[in-house]
């Protein structure tokens, strides 16, 4: 029983205010421009796709109306996770629903974000946002548990296959260069400088094996959170300026706030509200 | 406990111990193929879905080739080049749906952009065509150039993925019929 009270002892719960606002945030740039796209992609009449595992459009297909419905629904929910409070919760749920079926209705591009915020959702109902005033509270750990989890997977299943399958390619930096020359996620005007300079393409290259196979590892202690975080964080900057991967670099940031070691945390948020008074 | 300070009750710790075992029996599981199983489980190959929703491979083997899916379209016995991205505006990151490798790999997403592809010359641009064809150029990269256009035709590999009678019909999902 000691180990049990050890292990669920509670951990300061002030992240999870900044990741609540972060995941809103994000979840709404994410999905707020699908509304474009209500007519050509979401409830097209002629390009409708039943694709397995959902196959929604047997059962259902989408009117431009009932779609841009559905796009609210999920702008809805993320404005309730702004609100917070009580608000919170039912509002990750409400905001899983109403992109969810957007995205099962035009069935071919569920991407690598999407599924990165579900797992984040999965998280933050786990976690303790429906709280206000929590940067004075302390809460189970569960749910940062769950969200390093989903994110040592992330990373160490993508680190171990480049370190395991092509390691020459990841050693030269080759593969990495051919990458940011893809039509449509790379072409970026820095990017395709990058891919020509292979002194530099070769440490970047390094630098992210040894971020993704680091990660599992190194994010459990105290002391190294922060220090892959930030390296994390780089890794992010670097794919923003370097590829077009849209929304997936600020999804994967917003959940670092829960990552991070909840001391760390703690200190750096004191630090912040000393310096805030200080200035008052 | 306080109000300041809670967790999760006593009774409810050992359920969420077994949960979060399964969680990460399920995402190891989901991700075995990373860890030189090329294969994933034999039991998960019967769930795709098992390693879609856990498993993650973003940009790590080796993508030496440019790819572009082409279309043209035969108006009053002229064959001439169909502007996909007027017809199909819709654009992620990954680029057009139809420009993905396995969406030109599945002859029921090929007919299904071929139809459409009929239908929507003639409702948008007023082009009525009889046949629609599309193929598919191959070519490859050119590491530190922004030109990426192959300068010699032998670099060019072309394969056509669908040749069709705008007269058809094709079944779409709940018996629609385009």
């Amino acid at each position: 029983m000691k180990f049990l009270d050890r292990l669920f002892a509670p951990q300061w719960a002030g992240a999870w205010t900044v990741g609540r606002w972060a995941f809103a945030v994000v979840a709404l740039l994410t999905h707020g421009p699908r509304i474009f796209n209500i007519e050509d992609a979401y409830a097209s009449s002629d390009m409708l796709f039943s694709q397995y595992p959902f196959r929604f459009n047997d059962h259902f297909i989408l009117t431009p109306q009932t779609a841009s419905i559905i796009w609210g629904v999920g702008v809805l929910g993320c404005l309730m996770m702004m609100w917070g409070g009580r608000l919170a919760k039912p509002g990750v749920l409400v905001f899983l629903v109403g992109s969810w079926v957007l995205l099962i209705s035009e069935a071919l591009n569920i991407k690598a974000y999407d599924r990165l915020l579900t797992w984040m959702a999965m998280g933050m109902l786990l976690g303790p946002i429906g709280e206000r005033g929590l940067s004075k509270k302390y809460r189970s750990p569960v749910g940062r548990w769950f969200m390093l989890w989903a994110f040592i997977a992330i990373y160490g299943s993508t680190g171990f296959h480049k370190l395991l399958m092509e390691p020459e390619g990841w050693f030269s930096g080759e593969i990495i260069s051919l990458h940011l020359l893809h039509r449509f996620f790379g072409m970026t005007t820095l990017g395709i400088w990058v891919s020509g300079q292979a002194w530099l393409a070769m440490p970047l290259s390094w630098t992210t094996l040894a971020f993704e196979c680091g990660f599992p590892f190194l994010i459990w202690w105290k002391r190294t959170s922060h220090w892959v975080l930030l390296a994390g964080t780089m890794m992010h900057l670097g794919i923003l300026f370097l590829m077009n991967v849209g929304p997936f670099s600020y999804v994967a940031v917003a959940a670092y706030p829960m990552l991070l070691h909840p001391e760390t945390a703690k200190s750096i948020w004191q630090r912040w509200e000393h310096r805030r008074h200080g200035e008052e | 406990m306080s109000r300041i300070s809670k967790t999760t009750p006593r009774w409810l710790q050992v359920p969420v111990l077994l949960f979060l075992g399964a969680l990460i029996f399920y995402l190891t599981t989901a991700n075995l193929w990373a860890l030189k199983e090329h294969k994933p489980p034999r039991w998960t190959r019967h769930i795709p879905a098992y390693t879609w929703y856990g498993g993650w491979k973003m940009f790590t083997g080796r993508d030496p080739g440019h790819s572009m899916v082409l279309a043209k379209a035969r108006v009053d016995g002229e064959w001439q080049k169909v502007p996909l991205r007027k017809l199909f505006p819709t654009h992620w990151e990954s680029g057009p749906r139809y420009q993905r490798t396995w969406f030109r790999k599945s002859p029921r997403a090929m007919k299904t952009l071929a139809q459409a592809t009929c239908g929507r010359l003639e409702d948008k641009l007023d082009i009525k065509a009889d046949r629609i064809k599309f193929h598919v150029v191959r070519w490859p990269k050119v590491l530190g150039s922004k030109k990426q256009r192959p300068t010699k035709r032998s670099q060019r590999k072309k394969k056509e993925l669908i040749d069709w009678r705008c007269s058809r019909s094709h079944a779409l999902p709940k018996g629609r019929e385009i």
